[in-house]
């Protein structure tokens, strides 16, 4: 067998051409010169090449998101459900604490229809995820006829220090970028935004042997070092198809939940490591915010806000640094700018420690709580009345 | 600016757009601009030294043809030299020898010594120095006819591809294609990109992976493991050869797309069967560099024997130290030396360098192993921080070995197979660019594989070059 061809000797390329003649078949010299290009440009190795590389990315590669961290999956999978076009009556919109919400039970509990779909998705780096998130639904799906934003109390005025994270920012923002995907980065989100990092996190991302690379090369070669990725050893690449094939299977299920710790329990010194900073009335989060509401409210989409449940010491942290003033008159200021938007006090805050499974993540029981709690609650959520608006409502227990 | 960066990617394919649409006079001009902006975009400031160290030679060059007297002849190639030798020796090795002389009166009790400086070590400055230092020796010689367009000259010194990390080109190849207009043609550019994307996958995949194996079996303290001692020097070896001939081969691959010929650097080092071939074979700019400026001056093999021998350790210690300020890179120096001369008193008369068809295959390649592992010896002493621990190491290979593959083995080998399968269709094919000569589906084959090793497991975290440092 041979392995190499039959070279011309002139690699001078003064006389490339005239080699090149000598070694082309008779029957080529016959065909049009246009022609004789393309057939040989189409037999040529890097047009063999190029085709086997599109295969490998759109039927290997593609695929490759079963490699990744439980996040990525749930990021994935809900991007490529909203793109499908489900146009779910009932949206619920959120960061990781509310993964935890069992949409498809709150669906069962008002009959089969309509349906709820959890589109809460890990932090993708600020409440412009919301807007954008809520943008993109409206881009693919019929206007939802209700939008239930599910946020921690901490989410809105209090800034995370971990926001100033750069190792934090660095997973967001390749978060950010496989949900929302290349295409919707360049139209949508850079033009908005005006960063034109996005154009290269588009260009990142529309290659999917590129966009999951630091997954592929976790679990099948080395852990990868240098590049900043939420990592999960799970030995063999096996075992993490096979657990993230699960985790599809209850997203599925569920309606978009998904429970980070199944009965592990958080350590009192790791919320406590954890406590949230104090308010902050100029929030960078409170502008990006306020645009979910006004395009939802642009567009006559109903808005209701729910808190999801915290720590019981995160909630006394929050009592005594001074939130809860704060945010309470911040979301009656939104109610009487917004007609649509309504924030709804389900009274179901503070959890006992046993329901976390880390400082800010409920567990399988926290869930099931919380879960039946929005349950009993959810014909009031769901409600289409006109909350009062002068009454000085205390959504807060214990206030 | 890295090779390996979007950085680089878009500036190269700016001057590429740029070079193609001028004529020749511009293209010089365009090109200088291009390799000063370059070289200073590391740091400005250098960019005074680096023409300084040209002027010298440029000036120089003219001086000595401006005379036919051989006494001033020699007077201006000693300038040019001591110029030379003293900018490098400065910012190079001050701080090495103020060191050392230091240890030493405080060893004869006389406790004084020069002052440490602290001096940042200009980029590549070991490169374009013996560069700008052979045109003046070659104009002294009578080998080269000086240049008086000064754009041309500087170009030569400076021209971006191989400015920081080589090869050291020299004048009488690089100037004369600098000064003569150059084609672009579909030749030029396809050999040039395949080398690019080679250099790269040598550099991104084969180095950078391996130096998580490398690094922390030589950053360790010891006490050590033989066979991980093993693991990490295999692993260095290949990384420091991924590295530099990564380099080497980009910067060619870069040269062919403008048109340049630049000097092949590496020729498969590791299949070198002894350490007359290895130098050959590895960093061969720098050897024949050595070999013509240096042993060839001290007399070469024409004295006989023992001087032979001097000058062989005399080039290799010196080349040694030209790799960096530290006793360790003496001590490899001197090692290569010894092993040069060993070969040189041990090798039968009638034994040139030898290709596996001209002996037998099995015994060709058993010269191959055992002479790769004399290499790897060497690579202790020039990776290990200090000699001390280079010598720890090397006594662990055979006091503390244990039969247990280390953490890491597994992922050598990921590294290195699709390395050799592509190397050896290079032996085979006598050529590093013979995967060109491949039928369309074993070369489309090779392409797709060695893209997506680059892609998907290449290390993109930006690394220096190695050779940066010398």
């Amino acid at each position: 067998m041979r392995f190499f061809q039959d070279m011309p000797a002139a690699r001078d390329s003064g006389q490339e051409a005239a080699a090149l003649s000598t070694t082309e078949p008779s029957h080529a010299l016959a065909r049009p010169a246009g022609l004789s290009l393309f057939v040989r440009l189409c037999g040529s190795s890097l047009a063999i090449a190029i085709a086997a590389g599109l295969v490998l990315e759109y039927a290997v590669f593609r695929h490759a998101y079963l490699l990744a961290d439980q996040s990525t999956v749930a990021i994935v999978y809900k991007g490529a459900r909203l793109e499908a076009g489900h146009s779910d009556p009932i949206i619920v919109l959120g960061q990781s604490t509310a993964l935890a919400i069992d949409a498809r039970r709150l669906q069962q509990s008002m009959g089969a229809y309509p349906t709820v779909y959890n589109y809460a998705l890990p932090n993708l780096g600020s409440a412009e995820q919301y807007y954008f998130v809520l943008k993109k639904y409206l881009q693919f799906n019929r206007r939802p006829a209700l939008i239930l934003l599910a946020l921690p109390p901490d989410a809105i005025v209090n800034r995370e220090a971990e926001q100033l994270n750069p190792y934090i920012e660095e997973i967001e923002r390749q978060r950010f970028r496989r949900f929302f995907g290349p295409m919707f980065l360049l139209t949508e989100v850079a033009p908005a935004t005006r960063r034109w990092s996005f154009v290269a996190a588009a260009a990142e991302t529309a290659l999917p042997s590129a966009n999951y690379r630091v997954f592929i090369k976790n679990s099948t070669f080395a852990p990868e070092l240098d590049e900043i990725s939420d990592r999960e050893y799970m030995g063999l690449p096996q075992a993490l198809v096979a657990r993230n094939r699960a985790i599809i299977d209850r997203l599925d299920a569920t309606n978009g939940q998904l429970i980070y710790y199944a009965d592990r329990v958080v350590a009192w010194h790791q919320v406590m490591d954890a406590l949230p900073p104090g308010p902050d009335s100029h929030s960078p989060m409170l502008p990006l915010f306020e645009e979910v509401i006004r395009l939802a409210d642009a567009s006559g989409i109903p808005t209701r806000l729910i808190l999801t449940p915290i720590c019981c010491e995160r909630a006394a942290a929050l009592e005594s640094n001074g939130t809860w003033p704060l945010l309470s008159a911040l979301l009656r200021s939104y109610e009487e700018r917004y007609p649509s938007f309504r924030f709804v006090d389900t009274g179901f805050l503070a959890y006992e420690r046993s329901d976390f499974g880390d400082p800010i993540h409920l567990n399988a029981a926290g869930a099931e709580r919380f879960n039946a709690a929005l349950v009993t609650r959810w014909p009031t959520i769901v409600a289409p009345t006109t909350p009062p608006r002068t009454a000085a409502r205390r959504p807060f227990p214990g206030q | 600016m890295l090779f390996n960066s979007w950085e680089f990617a878009v500036f190269g394919l700016i001057v590429f757009a740029l070079y193609a649409v001028l004529r020749h006079e511009w293209q010089n001009w365009m090109l200088l601009v291009a390799s000063y902006a370059f070289y200073g975009a590391w740091d400005w400031r250098f960019l005074f030294l680096l023409t300084a160290s040209a002027l010298i030679d440029y000036v120089v060059g003219l001086a000595i043809a401006g005379t036919r007297d051989r006494r001033r002849q020699r007077l201006f190639l000693t300038a040019s030299i001591s110029a030379n030798l003293g900018i490098l020796g400065f910012f190079k090795y001050y701080n090495f020898f103020a060191g050392s002389l230091h240890s030493l009166l405080v060893a004869i009790g006389v406790p004084i010594g020069l002052p440490a400086l602290s001096l940042v070590l200009p980029l590549g400055i070991s490169f374009y120095t013996f560069q700008s230092m052979s045109y003046g020796i070659d104009v002294y010689r009578g080998e080269l006819k000086p240049t008086r367009n000064l754009r041309d000259y500087l170009l030569f010194v400076s021209f971006f591809p191989h400015l920081v990390a080589g090869p050291i080109m020299r004048a009488t190849n690089l100037l004369a294609q600098v000064m003569t207009p150059r084609r672009i043609t579909f030749t030029g550019i396809s050999d040039g990109a395949f080398l690019i994307f080679w250099g790269l996958f040598l550099k991104v995949f084969v180095a950078d992976n391996l130096a998580r194996i490398a690094n922390p079996v030589f950053a360790s303290a010891g006490p050590y493991d033989g066979a991980t001692v093993l693991l990490g020097v295999y692993a260095f070896a290949f990384q420091i050869y991924g590295d530099f001939a990564g380099y080497s081969t980009m910067a060619r691959g870069l040269g062919k797309c403008f048109g340049f010929e630049l000097t092949e650097n590496f020729r498969l080092p590791y299949v070198s069967t002894n350490p007359s071939e290895f130098w050959q074979r590895w960093h061969i700019s720098l050897s024949t560099w050595l070999r013509d400026y240096l042993y060839v001056p001290l007399g070469g093999n024409r004295g006989g024997a023992l001087k032979t021998y001097r000058n062989l350790a005399i080039t290799m210690l010196l080349g040694g130290l030209w790799h960096g300020a530290a006793w360790r890179f003496v001590v490899w120096g001197a090692y290569q030396g010894s092993l040069l001369i060993a070969y040189r008193a041990t090798r039968r008369r009638t034994d040139p360098v030898r290709a596996p068809a001209a002996t037998g295959t099995l015994e060709w390649w058993l010269k191959v192993v055992v002479f790769f592992q004399l290499v790897c010896v060497g690579w202790m002493f020039f990776r290990a921080p200090t000699v001390a621990q280079a010598l720890q190491m090397l006594a662990a290979v055979p006091l503390h070995f244990h039969f247990a593959a280390p953490y890491g083995t597994q992922l050598l080998v990921k590294i290195l197979v699709p390395l050799f399968i592509v190397e050896a269709v290079q032996l085979v094919g006598k050529d590093t660019l013979a995967p060109l000569r491949l039928r369309p589906a074993p070369r489309a084959l090779m392409y797709v594989t060695c893209f997506y090793l680059l892609m998907v497991y290449g290390a993109y975290a930006s690394k220096e070059f190695i050779y940066f440092q010398f």
